[in-house]
C-alpha cells in the first residue's frame, strides 16, 4: 500500500468519505477501462490457459454424467447405510457460494452500501453460476434424471401428487425462484453497461449482440426510472431468497430425525456458511482479476478490507454454530445425538472434522489484523482454505451422520469413488468455464453504478442519500453521463 | 447527430411488430406446449382405439352379438382368477369340428388343434408390467365387463375402449357406484339398472359391503 | 438388560487396522481406478447419448398371448399350485411343499405333515429352486476320451453300457463297484439288491461326508446293530451337545430346532441347553451354558461327564478311561451338566458331534441309555441292511490294485468329498471305466469317462425315507431341464431294464403297500407328501461289548488343533455354485462368498496374527493360506476351519470362491496343525455387519444402546419392565388419524426361538426376487436381504454370549421414510403396511436416510442385467422386478395378503388367522415370526404383541413400529 496518507482508503475520517475509486478518473475514463476488457480482439495468455483447463474438467464432468447414467448410482461410492454423499455434499456447497452474490446486490443495496457497486455484478455473475453448478446435483443424483420431472407437480393421468411434506420437494421450488430471480437481477442490472459496449462496438456481430441484449436500452429518464424501480423491486425480492434458500435447503437435513441433521440450529447456520463461504468464493476470484485486469483502482483494498470484514463476522458465527451443535448433543441428553457428535470429533471421520475446523474457525481469525485484511495474498489464501473449509462442512455433516445412526449394526463406511472425485472438479470446471466467459465478455464491473458513487456523480448530498431516490429528478446532463454512452458531454 | 442515433439503437423499426409477436409468443407458446404434450401422452390418446388384426378373424360382434355366446363359455376363469384365461383351442373346436369346419378363417386354428402349438393371440388390453389387476376380484364384486372392456358383442375386432389408466382405475375406486350391478349379471352387455344407476350401484355397494382401495399396494407390488 | 453388547473383535480393541482405515482418506481409490471391471463400463460412455434417447418410448410393445391348445383340467392360468415332494440330505429326508406357477417350481416350502418339517425348511430346501435352474448344471453327455472331452448322446452311452455289462456278467460282476451318494431312497436299496442279485461280486459303496458315519460307527460298536438315534427334541428338559451343531449341520436340524423352541416356550420347565463346542455354532449360540473347548478335549470332558454320572449311580460301562485334570471351567461345566442330566433322567439327551470319533458316540449312547432317554428323547431306528456293501478304504484298495473294471459314481463329488478316504482324487483314474451320474460336471466327473447329466430332485422321480421310517415320494414338479436321468434310471439301466423313474417308484410302493389300494394310497402319499405307513420303528438296543472304552480319552494337547467342519452355507462344496447361499451370511461371522480361518482373540495373540491378515497355515498331507477371522467364543490354542469352498469346477458362481482345504476330511473332525504364520497381506473378508472396524467410542455407544435393542429375561420370571410397554406409543402432538382397514398386520419376532440360522433370509429371497449383487457390493455395504439378522456378542471375548435379531420393515405407523419421499414413492396403507412404489420411485434415496432400522435397500446397479433366461424362470411373477435406482424393502410379503385377501372376499369368508402368512414366518423352524391382524384381538399376533416380553426397538423416536420382539429368554443352571 504506497499510496498518500489522504487517499489512504482503509483510513475512514467520518469528516471526509475517501473515494470509492481511486485515482480520480473521469467517467470516461472508467467506461473505457471496464469495457476495453470485453473489447480487446484477444484475450491475455493467462485467461486462454486457465480457460482451456477449465473447459477440459467441464467436458470431464459431461463424461462423468454420462458413465453415471448408463451405468448407475453404484458408480458413486455410495452405499446403505451412506446414501448421500459427494452430490449432496456439492449441491449444499455450491449453492451456498451463491449467496454472496445476493447479499451484495441485494441486501447491501437495501442498506445502501455504495461501495458494493465496485464488486456486485461481478458477485452476481458468479451468483448464477453456482447456482446452475447447485442445479445440476439435485437433477443427476438420482442416476435417472429423465424421471427429475416427477419432483413438479403436474396434473397427470395417475392423478399423482408430489409430496408436498418433503424438503426435497421445497427445494424444487426454493433453488428454482432463487435462480430466476439472480437472474433477472443481473440481467437487468446489466442492461446498461450492455448498452455502452453496444454503442463502443465496432464489429457488426457485436452491436446486434449487445444491441438485442441491450433491449433498446436509451438512457432516457423514463428508461432510468423504470430501471431503477425494478431494480428496487427485484433486489427487495432477492433478499427473503437470500436467508429462505439456504434456510430450505438446511431443512433437508433439519427436517429428517437423523442425529446430527435433526437440529433447529440449522437455517441460520446454514445462512451464516453460505454467506461465509460466498464472500469467501468472491475474494478468491477477484483478488486475482482486479490484479490481472488492473481494476485495483475501482475494486480498492477498501472493498477488500469490507469483505473480509464480513468473512471474519460470518466465520464467528459459523464457529458460534458449531459450538452450539455440541452443546445441544450434550445438553439434550439423548445419547445417539452426543455420540454422534463425539464421533465426528474422534471417530473414522475426525480427519475431515478438524480440517473443517482448522480452515472455517482458526484460519478466519487472522482477519482480526488489519494488515492480513489489506494484503491481498493474504486473504486470497485465506478465502481459499475457507471454500475447502465449507465443503468439508457439508462433507461432515452429511456422511459422518449418515455412517453412524442409530443401529450399530448397520454402521457402514462412506468412500468416494474416482468418479466421484472427477465430478467434483468436473462442476468446477464447469463454474470456471461460465465466470471465465463472463469475465470475456460481459462487463464485470457495474459502470454505471460504479460512476453514481463518483463525486462528479454530484450526489454526494449527505452520508443519508442512496441510490435509489434519485433517478426520477434526475438532471439532464446526467443522462448522458449514466446512459453510457462514450460520455461526450453535450 | 441524427446519425449515430440511428446507429446507436441497432433495433431497426420493423423490430417493433416483433415485439407484440414475442410477448404473443411467451404467453401461448407454454400454453400450447403443455396442452400438446398433456394431450399427446395420455392415454386416451396413445391407448384407447387399440385394435391389432388377430390371427383368427375372430369376431366377437357375430358369437356374442348374434350367436349370444356368454363371456365365460371362453373366458372361462375369471370369476376364480386373476387373469381371464384366453380359451384353448380346444374350446374353439367344440364347435368347429363340426361348424365350418373347413372355413380358410380358421385355418389358424385347426392348425393349433393338430400340433398342439397354441394360436398367437395379439393382446389387446395391456396392462404395464407393474401393475397387478384381478379380474375375480371384480367380476365378484359384480364389475360388469362392458365397463372396461366396452360394448364387446358389437365389436368386429376387439379394440380398447377404456384408457386403462391409472387415473380411471382411481375413479371407478373411489366412486364404484355407477359401475356396480348383481354379479350374477356382469357378463351381459347390454344391462341398464332398474333406477338410478348411482342410487342402485350406492345400494349394492352397501348390500355386499364393497370397500374399493386406493392403497398402493392393492395394484402395485 | 442393560448389558453391553459389542459386534466384533475390531470394536473391543482399537487394532491398528482401524487406525489405518481411519487415517487412509480414501483407501479404495486406486483400485477403482485400475479395476478392469469398471475401466469397461467406463467405455459405455460413448453410448451414454443413445441411452437417454432410448427413453423415449411412446407405446406399449406389441405381445402375443399363448393359449393352451388344449388346457389340462384343473389348470388355471397364473393360480399358482403347491405339490408335496422331498428333499434328502445329511442322510435324511425333509418333506417339502414347492410352489408351482404355470408349471414352473418357483418356492420351497416345509411341509406341515411331514414330522421332519412340521412346516418349517431349512435354507439348503429354500435354496434348491436355484440349483435346479442354474444355468451352470450339466445339460449333456459328456465322454472324456484320452482327456478329450468329447459331446456324446445318451444312446452312445446306452450302447457302450451295455457292452461293459455283458462283459461284467461273465465274471458275476467282479471288478464292478458302484459309488453312491447314501441317498436314503426305498428304490435305490431295492435296485441296489436287485444288482446283487444280478452280479453277485459288484460292489456298493455309499459315500455321503454329510451323514454321520462316525456315529454309526460308533453305535455299532456299542450296540452291535447298525442303527442311527433319532432325537425327539420337544421332549427334552436338559439337552446336552458335544460339539453338535444340532440346529444346522444335523439330519434333523429342523426338528431339532422346533423341538428346542418348544422346550424353551415351556415357561414351567423351560428346556436347558448346554454345549461344549470348539467354535461357535448357531446351537452354542443357543446354549444357557456354553464352553469353549479344544476339539481334542471333547471326548475327555465326555469321559469325565460319564465318570461324574457313575458316581451319581448311574449305570455306565466300566472301566471308564482315567480322565484328565480338568480345568477350572471344565469342572463346573461338568458338574452343571451332570446334576441337570441327573435330575433329568428320560427327559435328558446327550448329543455327540459328527465330527467326533465312535468311541465318543458309543458312551454318548451309553449316557442316553443310562439316563433312561432311550425311547423317550431318542430312539435308535434300524438301517436297511443292503447285500454287497462294501466301504470306501475297500474300493482304494480296489483301485490300487487296478481291479476295478467298471466304477459307476451315482451323484455325489468324491473326488473332491472322499479325496483322502481314496488315498488322493487320482486314484479314481485307476478304474478301468468310470461313469459318473452328476448334477454338475464337476471334479470328479473331469476324472470320469463318462459324464451323464442327473435330474435334479425337483424334475425326476424319487422316493425317500427319513431316519425314522417315514416314506415319502420325491414328486417332480418340471420335466428334467437339460434331459437328466435319476441314479434310479441309470441303475435300472445297468439292470439291463430301462424302466422309467416313475416306472420305478411305482413298483417300490406297490410292494410297500401291497396290491389293494395301492392307487388311493400312492394318491393320498403324493398328495401328503408321506405314506401313512412308516417303513420302520425304533428297535430295542443293549450295550454290547466295551472295546471301545480303550479308544477314549485325550490326544497330544500342545499342539495346535483345528476343528474342521462342513460349511454352515455350502456344506462340503455341494452348494457352492448357489449365489443365493454364497451371499448368506454366516450365522455366526456374518461371512458372505468365502471362509476363513476362525480363531479367538488370545489364540490371536499369542501367535501375533491380525484380524483379516492373511495367513497359512500347514498339517499333516496338507497347506492352505486363508485369511484369519479373529471371532470371540473360539477355544484357546484351536483353529475354525471350514471345508467346501475354493472349488474350481463348481461353476461360474462357485469357482475361486473362498480357499479350498484339500485332503481334509470332508465331514470334518479334528486335526492337528503343524505351522501357522501370517503372511502380513490383508485377506479379503466380505461380512455384512462389520462393513466398517468399529474404535473404542463406537463401543461405548453400543453399550449405551444394545441393552434396549436385544432385552433378556430370565426364564423364572419371564416379564420386561412396564415402563417397556409404555414407550411403545409416545403421545402424538396432534390428533391422531386412525387406520380405517378392515385388517391391521403386524409382526412379532420371538428372540427367545431365533436360532439365526438364515432361513428366512433365503426364503425371502427366494419369495420377492431380490437380487445377488457379488462379493465387490457386498464388500461395498450394498447386499439387497430385506431381513437382516443382527447378531451380537456380550460378555467377555474370551466366552461371550449371542444374540440373533432379525430386523426387517418394522412398518411404522408414524414412518419417517414416508415424509420425506419427494414423489410419495413409500405412503401408508390403510391396513398398516408401509408401502413402497417401485414404479413410482425416482431413487433420492432420502426413505433410507431417514430410517432409523436402516432396512431399505437400493438398487445401485442393475443386478437382474445378466440373469440368464433359465434363472428368470425361478422369478415369482407375483413381484415386481426392481430396475436400477429404485428402493426397496420387506413388503410383509403383500402379495400374499393380496391373495389372501381376494380369496377370502371371493368365498365370501373372513380371512381367518394363519391364512396370511409372509414367507420368512413360513419356513422359520422354530416358528419365531408371528404375523397377523392386530386388528381382530384373538389372532395369534395379538396375543403376542401383549405378551409381558413384548418391546419394539427404538419407539422413542415414535415411529410406533408394527413389528414388535419378545425379550431373549435365558435359563442358565443356579451354579453358573
Amino acid at each position: 500500500m504506497s499510496l498518500p496518507a489522504h487517499l489512504d482508503p482503509t483510513l475512514d475520517d467520518p469528516t471526509t468519505r475517501p473515494p470509492l475509486v481511486l485515482g480520480q478518473p473521469s467517467f470516461a475514463d472508467i467506461t473505457e477501462q471496464v469495457s476495453a476488457i470485453a473489447e480487446r480482439p484477444k484475450p491475455p495468455l493467462w485467461w486462454t490457459v486457465s480457460f482451456a483447463i477449465s473447459l477440459f474438467f467441464a467436458v470431464v464432468l459431461l463424461a462423468m454424467l454420462g458413465y453415471l447414467f448408463v451405468t448407475g448410482l453404484g458408480v458413486w461410492g455410495l452405499n446403505m447405510p451412506v446414501a448421500w454423499g459427494f452430490a449432496i455434499v456439492n449441491f449444499v456447497f455450491w449453492v451456498g457460494i451463491g449467496h454472496a452474490g445476493t447479499l451484495i446486490s441485494a441486501i447491501l443495496f437495501l442498506f445502501r452500501q455504495k461501495w458494493r457497486t465496485a464488486i456486485n455484478r461481478f458477485a452476481e455473475g458468479m451468483t448464477i453460476f453456482a447456482v446452475i453448478c447447485a442445479g445440476l446435483f439435485p437433477a443427476i443424483h438420482t442416476g435417472r434424471p429423465w424421471f427429475d420431472y416427477w419432483l413438479f407437480p403436474y396434473p397427470n393421468q395417475m392423478q399423482m401428487w408430489p409430496n408436498f411434506r418433503s424438503p426435497l420437494m421445497w427445494d424444487v421450488f426454493a433453488v428454482s425462484t432463487y435462480f430466476t430471480v439472480s437472474l433477472l437481477f443481473w440481467y437487468v442490472g446489466m442492461i446498461p453497461d450492455l448498452a455502452t459496449l453496444r454503442d463502443r462496438a465496432k464489429s457488426k456481430a457485436r452491436q446486434i449482440v449487445y444491441g438485442v441484449l441491450a433491449l433498446g436500452w436509451r438512457g432516457s429518464a423514463r428508461h432510468w426510472h423504470r430501471y431503477e424501480r425494478v431494480y428496487l423491486l427485484l433486489a427487495a425480492l432477492a433478499t427473503p431468497l437470500v436467508l429462505s434458500v439456504h434456510s430450505v435447503v438446511s431443512f433437508d437435513f433439519a427436517v429428517s430425525q437423523l442425529p446430527g441433521w435433526h437440529a433447529t440450529i440449522f437455517p441460520p447456520y446454514f445462512v451464516a456458511g453460505a454467506i461465509f463461504s460466498g464472500f469467501a468464493m468472491v475474494l478468491t476470484l477477484l483478488i486475482p482479476i482486479r490484479k490481472a485486469f488492473g481494476l485495483e483502482n475501482i475494486v480498492t483494498v477498501r472493498h477488500l478490507d469490507n469483505m473480509a470484514k464480513i468473512l471474519l463476522a460470518t466465520g464467528l458465527m459459523v464457529a458460534y454454530a458449531y459450538g452450539i451443535e455440541f452443546f445441544t448433543a450434550w445438553y439434550s441428553g439423548n445419547h445417539y445425538e452426543a455420540f454422534t457428535f463425539y464421533n465426528r470429533a474422534l471417530g473414522p471421520y475426525a480427519w475431515a472434522y478438524w480440517i473443517m475446523v482448522f480452515c472455517n474457525v482458526v484460519v478466519p481469525q487472522v482477519l482480526w489484523f488489519r494488515k492480513a485484511r489489506t494484503t491481498p495474498w493474504i486473504l486470497m489464501v485465506t478465502s481459499i482454505l475457507v471454500n475447502v473449509g465449507m465443503w468439508f462442512e457439508r462433507f461432515v455433516i452429511t456422511v459422518t451422520s449418515l455412517s453412524r445412526d442409530f443401529l450399530p449394526s448397520s454402521w457402514g463406511y462412506y468412500k468416494p469413488t474416482w468418479v466421484d472425485l472427477l465430478t467434483l472438479a468436473g462442476s468446477f470446471g464447469l463454474f470456471l468455464t461460465l465466470f471465465l466467459l463472463f469475465i470475456r465478455f460481459l462487463p464485470m464491473i457495474a459502470m454505471a453504478e460504479v460512476k453514481s458513487v463518483m463525486p462528479q456523480a454530484g450526489l454526494e448530498r449527505g452520508p443519508h442519500r442512496g441510490h435509489g431516490q434519485y433517478w426520477g429528478e434526475i438532471p439532464h446532463q446526467h443522462e448522458a453521463i449514466l446512459g453510457g454512452n462514450n460520455g461526450e458531454p453535450h | 447527430m441524427t446519425e449515430p442515433v440511428a446507429r446507436r439503437w441497432v433495433f431497426p423499426p420493423w423490430t417493433n411488430k416483433l415485439r407484440q409477436l414475442l410477448g404473443a409468443l411467451l404467453v401461448l407458446g407454454p400454453v400450447y406446449l403443455v396442452v400438446l404434450v398433456g394431450t399427446g401422452a395420455s392415454p386416451k390418446t396413445t391407448d384407447v382405439g387399440y385394435a391389432p388384426e388377430q390371427p383368427v378373424p375372430y369376431s366377437h360382434a357375430l358369437h356374442v352379438g348374434q350367436l349370444g355366446l356368454d363371456c365365460r363359455y371362453c373366458h372361462n376363469t375369471v370369476e376364480v382368477a386373476a387373469k381371464a384365461a384366453i380359451p384353448s383351442t380346444q374350446t374353439c373346436m367344440n364347435c368347429h369340428a363340426r361348424i365350418r369346419a373347413t372355413s380358410p378363417k380358421l385355418l389358424a386354428v385347426r392348425e393349433s388343434y393338430a400340433t398342439g402349438m397354441p394360436v398367437p393371440w395379439v393382446r389387446v388390453h395391456d396392462l404395464p408390467d407393474y401393475v397387478y389387476f384381478n379380474h375375480a376380484a371384480h367380476v365378484r364384486r359384480g364389475v360388469g365387463c362392458v365397463s372396461c372392456h366396452g360394448r364387446v358383442d358389437t365389436m368386429e375386432v376387439v379394440q380398447q375402449v377404456a384408457p386403462l389408466s391409472m387415473g380411471w382405475c382411481l375413479d371407478c375406486h373411489r366412486q364404484p357406484e355407477r359401475h356396480l350391478r348383481p354379479p350374477e349379471l356382469v357378463t351381459s352387455m347390454d344391462w341398464v339398472a332398474p333406477e338410478d344407476p348411482v342410487a342402485y350401484g350406492r345400494r349394492l355397494r352397501e348390500q355386499r359391503g364393497i370397500r374399493p382401495s386406493t392403497d398402493c399396494w392393492t395394484c402395485h407390488r | 438388560m442393560g448389558k453391553a453388547y459389542w459386534r466384533s473383535l475390531d470394536e473391543l480393541a482399537e487394532t491398528p487396522e482401524f487406525r489405518q482405515l481411519v487415517a487412509r482418506e480414501f483407501p479404495h481409490l486406486a483400485e477403482e481406478i485400475f479395476d478392469p471391471k469398471t475401466r469397461r463400463d467406463f467405455l459405455k460412455l460413448i453410448g451414454a447419448s443413445l441411452g437417454m434417447l432410448g427413453m423415449a418410448a411412446c407405446r406399449w410393445p406389441k405381445e402375443t398371448i399363448l393359449p393352451f391348445a388344449g388346457r389340462p383340467e384343473g389348470r388355471i392360468p397364473g393360480v399358482p399350485q403347491q405339490f408335496a415332494t422331498a428333499m434328502a440330505l445329511f442322510g435324511n429326508a425333509l418333506g417339502l411343499l414347492v410352489t408351482s406357477y404355470d408349471g414352473r417350481p418357483i418356492k420351497v416350502e416345509g411341509n406341515p405333515l411331514h414330522p421332519e418339517s412340521q412346516g418349517g425348511a431349512h435354507l439348503w430346501a429354500q435354496a434348491s429352486v436355484l440349483e435346479l435352474y442354474d444355468p451352470d448344471r450339466s445339460q449333456v453327455v459328456v465322454q472324456r476320451r484320452a482327456g478329450q472331452r468329447v459331446v456324446s448322446s445318451w444312446e452312445a452311452f446306452r450302447d457302450e453300457f451295455r457292452g461293459q455289462l455283458g462283459a461284467l456278467s461273465a465274471t458275476g460282476g467282479e471288478g464292478f463297484w458302484v459309488l453312491a451318494d447314501g441317498t436314503p431312497s426305498p428304490t435305490r436299496w431295492r435296485l441296489q439288491a436287485k444288482l446283487a442279485d444280478l452280479y453277485p461280486k459288484a460292489r456298493w459303496v455309499d459315500w455321503d461326508p454329510l451323514v454321520r458315519w462316525q456315529e454309526r460307527a460308533g453305535l455299532r460298536q456299542a450296540t452291535g446293530v447298525s442303527v442311527v438315534p433319532h432325537l425327539d427334541m420337544s421332549r427334552a428338559r436338559v439337552a446336552v451337545s458335544f460339539g453338535d451343531d444340532l440346529f444346522l449341520r444335523h439330519p434333523q436340524a429342523v426338528a431339532n430346532a422346533r423341538g428346542y423352541a418348544q422346550g424353551r416356550r415351556d415357561l414351567q420347565n423351560p428346556l436347558r441347553l448346554f454345549v461344549a463346542e470348539p467354535v461357535p455354532t448357531i446351537t452354542g449360540a443357543a446354549a444357557d451354558l456354553r464352553l469353549a473347548v479344544k476339539p481334542d478335549r471333547l471326548s475327555a470332558l465326555l469321559a469325565a461327564l460319564a465318570e461324574a454320572l457313575a458316581k451319581a449311580g448311574l449305570q455306565l460301562p466300566a472301566p471308564l478311561p482315567s480322565t484328565p485334570a480338568l480345568g477350572e471351567k471344565e469342572r463346573a461345566f461338568v458338574a452343571a451338566v451332570a446334576q441337570d442330566l441327573v435330575s433329568a433322567r428320560s427327559s435328558a439327551v446327550v448329543a455327540v458331534g459328527a465330527a467326533l470319533p465312535p468311541a465318543c458316540h458309543a458312551l454318548g449312547f451309553a449316557i442316553n441309555l443310562a439316563l433312561g432317554a432311550v425311547g423317550s428323547t431318542v430312539s435308535y431306528m434300524p438301517l436297511p441292511e443292503v447285500p454287497g456293501s462294501g466301504s470306501l478304504p475297500e474300493l482304494r484298495e480296489a483301485l490300487e490294485s487296478s481291479a476295478v473294471k467298471l466304477l459307476l459314481v451315482l451323484g455325489g463329488n468324491p473326488a473332491l468329498t472322499a479325496a483322502r478316504e481314496l488315498g488322493g482324487e487320482g486314484n479314481l483314474r485307476r478304474a478301468k471305466t468310470l461313469i459318473r451320474l452328476g448334477l454338475y460336471e464337476d471334479e470328479t466327473s473331469r476324472l470320469a469317462h463318462w459324464h451323464l447329466p442327473q435330474a435334479h430332485f425337483l424334475e425326476g422321480w424319487g422316493d425317500v425315507r427319513t431316519l425314522d421310517g417315514v416314506y415319502s415320494v420325491v414328486q417332480p414338479l418340471i420335466a428334467p431341464l437339460y434331459g437328466g436321468k435319476t441314479a434310479e434310471e441309470l441303475l435300472s439301466l445297468a439292470l439291463g431294464q430301462e424302466q422309467s423313474a416313475y416306472e420305478l417308484v411305482r413298483e417300490t410302493f406297490a410292494a410297500l403297500a401291497g396290491s389293494k389300494g395301492a392307487e388311493q394310497a400312492f394318491r393320498k402319499t403324493l398328495h401328503d407328501g408321506l405314506w401313512s405307513e412308516k417303513l420302520a420303528g425304533p428297535v430295542a438296543v443293549q450295550l454290547a461289548g466295551t472295546g471301545w472304552l480303550g479308544a477314549l480319552g485325550v490326544q497330544d494337547e500342545t499342539k495346535l488343533a483345528a476343528w474342521v467342519l462342513p460349511d454352515s452355507k455350502v456344506l462340503d462344496g455341494r452348494f457352492a455354485n448357489n449365489p443365493w447361499l454364497q451371499e448368506l451370511p454366516e450365522p455366526i461371522t456374518k461371512l458372505t462368498w468365502g471362509n476363513a480361518l476362525l480363531l479367538g482373540p488370545s489364540t490371536a495373540k499369542a501367535l501375533g496374527v491380525r484380524h483379516r491378515e492373511l495367513v497359512r497355515l500347514s498339517w499333516e498331507g496338507g497347506e492352505a493360506t486363508l485369511p484369519a477371522f479373529v471371532l470371540p467364543g473360539v477355544a484357546e490354542r484351536t483353529l475354525g476351519l471350514v471345508t467346501g469352498y475354493g472349488r474350481q469346477a463348481a461353476g461360474r458362481v462357485g469357482d475361486g470362491v473362498g480357499v479350498a482345504l484339500r485332503g481334509l476330511d470332508a465331514e470334518g473332525g479334528a486335526l492337528v496343525v503343524a505351522t501357522l504364520q501370517g503372511t502380513g497381506r490383508e485377506g479379503e473378508v466380505v461380512s455384512t455387519q462389520d462393513h466398517q472396524a468399529i474404535d473404542k467410542l463406537g463401543l461405548e455407544a453400543l453399550g449405551h444402546r444394545l441393552g434396549e435393542l436385544v432385552r433378556e429375561v430370565r426364564a423364572r420370571n419371564p416379564v420386561l419392565p412396564p415402563e417397556d410397554k409404555a414407550e411403545l406409543r409416545p403421545p402424538m402432538p396432534w390428533k391422531e388419524r386412525p387406520f380405517t382397514g378392515e385388517y391391521q398386520w403386524g409382526m412379532v419376532v420371538d428372540l427367545a426361538a431365533c436360532i439365526g440360522c438364515g432361513a428366512c433370509v433365503v426364503a425371502c429371497q427366494a419369495e420377492n426376487n431380490i437380487p445377488v449383487v457379488g462379493a465387490k457390493q457386498v464388500a461395498k455395504g450394498r447386499q439387497m436381504h430385506w431381513i437382516r439378522i443382527d447378531r451380537w456378542f456380550s460378555g467377555p471375548a474370551e466366552e461371550p454370549g449371542f444374540a440373533f435379531q432379525p430386523v426387517m420393515c418394522q412398518h411404522c405407523e408414524n414412518a419417517p421414510c414416508e415424509q420425506v419421499c419427494p414423489v410419495a414413492a413409500t405412503v401408508h396403507s390403510e391396513e398398516g403396511l408401509n408401502e413402497m412404489v417401485y414404479n413410482r420411485c425416482v431413487g433420492t434415496r432420502y426413505c433410507s436416510n431417514n430410517c432409523p432400522y436402516k432396512v431399505r435397500r437400493f438398487n445401485y446397479f442393475n443386478y437382474f442385467k445378466n440373469v440368464s433366461q433359465v434363472t428368470k424362470m425361478a422369478f415369482n411373477p407375483e413381484v415386481t422386478i426392481r430396475g436400477r435406482g429404485v428402493m426397496e424393502k420387506c413388503t410383509f410379503c403383500v402379495q400374499r395378503i393380496e391373495a389372501g385377501k381376494i380369496a377370502a372376499r371371493n368365498a365370501g369368508k373372513p380371512l381367518v388367522d394363519g391364512a396370511v402368512v409372509p414367507a420368512c414366518a413360513q419356513t422359520c423352524p422354530t416358528q419365531a415370526i408371528a404375523f397377523g391382524n392386530l386388528a381382530d384381538p384373538s389372532s395369534k399376533v395379538a396375543k403376542l404383541q401383549q405378551d409381558p416380553r413384548a418391546y419394539g426397538i427404538l419407539t422413542e423416536l415414535n415411529t410406533r413400529p408394527r413389528v414388535l420382539y419378545l425379550a431373549k429368554i435365558t435359563n442358565p443352571p443356579e451354579e453358573a
